[in-house]
């Protein structure tokens, strides 16, 4: 009876103590993860968004003011939000869409059998591998006032601006270095391209769809998921851009003066960390606002395969 | 049960880091070890020669006080501000702190940087003892003395000779006019084809330059209480029209658009360097570059529209003591020492730079390279301003930058650009 007693309570305890063990082991296993994103991710984002309600120099103790940062930043004498916000919004605005439509286009020519084809996909992706700064040195050649792409426009009667100096013309100029960069998407859309089943194309020509029918009723929609993703990332990606904007004008240019080194300007520069946490909270309801936007409109559009509406 | 005792405990790390975030922000300034027995750390930004002085001069102060070691520690100009602020707050402040009359009063204004002012009446220290008195005010915030001068030298005008020979224009000197120096710029334009191959001067939108030649006409960017905007006064927007007009009007100076042609990073002083233009305004630090470039070069006061009014901004270092540093008695002794004379011996040794120190400019001058004479800038060292900043400075001096960009482009007018500023200044300074 007594070896029933025990054995009865045993097995018990030896689950609950397996279940225990699993536990444990779960959660050491997670555990560089769970520091990870608490120490690197949830605790900064969570005291960015306190500190957004103070007035903090790095060195005194922060002080509560309240909605003061937001309202100095969206109504303030003299405040650069509004212009930095244009600036960005004008930036990803035209950025993501020509970025979008060319990454289409060219992986939809690198699909097809042309000579040299591996030739061009290797080309097509390496000023995307291509540190910024370098790509920097090298567009501000290009863009010279004098330089090649002007010199090529001046060929059809067109002059050229000062690309990267001209406060007006600076964002182009950075546009431009941009979708030279769009190899990332390339890649992607090519890969979508080439999962498509052959048989579909085949089908719809049976049916007498030419190459546009072809494109608009196939192409697209098997894409699309590729497409929301690549656009997501794109407006994420170019409301976030720092590094060509910080190397190309160091700060000085106005005309592009962008979100974050706005941000960076003021946390690191001006040490006005309160400040600079609320454009940094304003920039991050932004990007989740217009992610869900985006979101909820891409439910008219993307299609994803095997999936029955 | 489970889930909560685990929610509890990502909570109480979650807690923990923000508490040690914090904690660490706020340090203790219990001091630790005294005037003679102490371990030192000096931050620095520079070169390895700059290295090397500063220790040979901390180094010098141990010979003597055998207890105290000071330990330079070189940080990378580009993050200097960054990394000091970074060991503050951390709770390891350096004990002295390398600073310039920009970064500094931000450091004050933020308590990082003792005030000096009651250590050094106590120690019967007067600064104009040593050093020239316009050099004292850029490192004085409302009064509070937030470091000692230590290396000097100001803006200077630098010409090449041989261009002025071959032009056969008489060299600039002290005294020399603004309508001299234009007179001599447009002579020294050589225009071939259409192409400048040779600019009289090369002028850009340099902040130090700007400031100086803007003074020059009885323009300054704050008023004298610093508590509000003057860049939109008829003298600032005179000087800096017609320093602009040097490139817009008389094309005797390359634009902004011009020097995107010649190649990223190419500057007024790499110009100069290339001898691709007759004068420039610069630092004193670009003689040993230009020696090697074997040019053949003097220097001189800048060319002043006004004579009563300074010329040249006065640039070099001071020497702060932190104020979250547990030596500070010992921090502040070093600093006493190598603000004296002897202290400051080896910046002339070194050739590291010019010393603040007014009795060894005579031995500092003795050591220029052959035919550069510092004559005539001894006498103007009267044309030498050293602003008094507020503590806005930083932030001040980049919306400026940021507002007269686009007149240096020709696309706002000076009434534009500077309104501009103006607006911003009065907003930054009002705490917005």
């Amino acid at each position: 009876m007594g070896t029933m007693t025990r054995s009865g309570r045993a097995p018990t305890r030896r689950t609950m103590s397996n279940r225990t063990r699993e536990t444990v082991a779960f959660y050491l296993f997670m555990l560089p993860w769970i520091v990870g994103i608490l120490a690197l991710y949830a605790v900064p984002l969570v005291a960015s968004v306190v500190l957004s309600f103070t007035d903090w120099d790095l060195f005194q103790p922060p002080q509560w003011v309240g909605l003061r940062n937001y309202s100095s930043l969206l109504t303030g004498e003299g405040s650069n939000f509004w212009l930095a916000l244009r600036n960005t919004a004008y930036y990803a605005a035209i950025l993501v869409p020509v970025n979008l439509a060319l990454s289409i286009g060219f992986a939809l020519l690198l699909n097809k059998p042309i000579v040299l084809r591996r030739w061009f996909r290797t080309a097509f992706y390496l000023p995307s591998t291509i540190p910024i700064v370098a790509v920097v040195m090298l567009w501000s050649w290009l863009l010279a006032p004098s330089g090649i792409v002007n010199s090529l426009l001046g060929t059809v009667g067109v002059d050229g601006p000062a690309w990267l100096v001209d406060p007006a013309r600076v964002k182009d100029g950075l546009i431009i270095m941009g979708v030279w960069q769009l190899g990332g998407g390339v890649v992607l859309f090519l890969a979508a391209l080439q999962a498509i089943p052959r048989y579909l194309y085949e089908a719809t020509m049976l049916d007498g769809a030419g190459p546009w029918r072809q494109f608009r009723s196939i192409t697209v929609p098997m894409l699309s998921p590729i497409i929301l993703f690549n656009l997501i990332n794109g407006i994420i990606g170019a409301l976030q851009v720092f590094t060509q904007v910080y190397v190309v004008t160091q700060g000085h240019n106005a005309g592009a003066l962008m979100l974050v080194p706005f941000l960076y300007e003021n946390a690191f520069e001006f040490n006005k960390m309160g400040y600079a946490s609320a454009i940094a909270v304003l920039l991050f309801v932004m990007i989740m606002l217009l992610t869900l936007v985006v979101l909820r409109w891409s439910r008219r559009w993307v299609h994803y395969e095997g999936e029955v509406s | 049960m489970k889930r909560r005792a685990a929610l509890r405990a990502m909570a109480v790390f979650a807690a923990m880091s923000v508490g040690l975030g914090l904690a660490a922000c706020g340090s203790d300034t219990e001091q630790s070890g005294t005037a003679d027995q102490a371990d030192l750390v000096m931050s620095i930004w520079g070169s390895t020669n700059d290295t090397k002085t500063y220790q040979e001069r901390a180094d010098a102060y141990t010979a003597t006080h055998p207890g105290v070691k000071v330990t330079v520690k070189n940080i990378p100009i580009e993050n200097y501000d960054q990394q000091v602020d970074t060991m503050i707050a951390g709770g390891s402040s350096p004990d002295i702190i390398l600073v310039d009359s920009t970064r500094g009063p931000a450091l004050a204004s933020r308590g990082a940087i003792l005030d000096l002012a009651p250590r050094i009446q106590s120690a019967g220290l007067k600064l104009e003892d040593t050093v020239d008195a316009n050099r004292i005010s850029g490192y004085n915030l409302k009064g509070k003395q937030f470091a000692l001068p230590d290396r000097g030298g100001n803006l200077v005008f630098y010409y090449n000779k041989t261009m002025f020979e071959k032009a056969n224009v008489a060299l600039p000197k002290a005294g020399w006019t603004w309508g001299e120096f234009t007179e001599a710029a447009k002579k020294l334009t050589i225009v071939e084809g259409g192409k400048t191959t040779q600019y009289g001067v090369a002028i850009d939108n340099w902040p130090q330059a700007v400031e100086s030649v803007t003074r020059s006409f009885g323009g300054t960017i704050l008023n004298d209480a610093l508590d509000g905007p003057a860049i939109d006064s008829p003298q600032f927007r005179t000087g800096l029209q017609t320093y602009y007009d040097l490139a817009a009007k008389l094309k005797v100076s390359p634009t902004l658009q011009d020097y995107a042609d010649f190649g990223q990073n190419v500057n007024r002083d790499a110009l100069f360097a290339q001898g691709k233009t007759a004068m420039i305004w610069a630092g004193l630090w670009d003689i040993p570059d230009f020696v090697k470039q074997g040019l053949s070069f003097g220097i001189a006061p800048p060319p002043s529209p006004d004579a009563a009014n300074p010329t040249m901004m006065a640039f070099g270092t001071g020497l702060a003591v932190g104020s979250r540093s547990k030596q500070q008695d010992a921090a502040w002794a070093v600093v006493q020492y190598m603000f004296s004379v002897d202290g400051q011996e080896p910046i002339v040794a070194n050739q590291q730079d010019v010393p603040s120190a007014k009795a060894l400019i005579p031995e500092w001058e003795k050591a220029l390279p052959q035919g550069i004479s510092y004559a005539d800038l001894t006498k103007a060292s009267n044309q030498v301003f050293s602003p008094a900043r507020p503590p806005q400075a930083n932030q001040i001096a980049k919306q400026v930058e940021q507002d007269l960009y686009p007149f240096f482009t020709g696309s706002a007018s000076v009434e534009e650009a500077t309104s501009n500023a103006a607006s911003h200044i009065k907003a930054t300074l009002a705490g917005s």
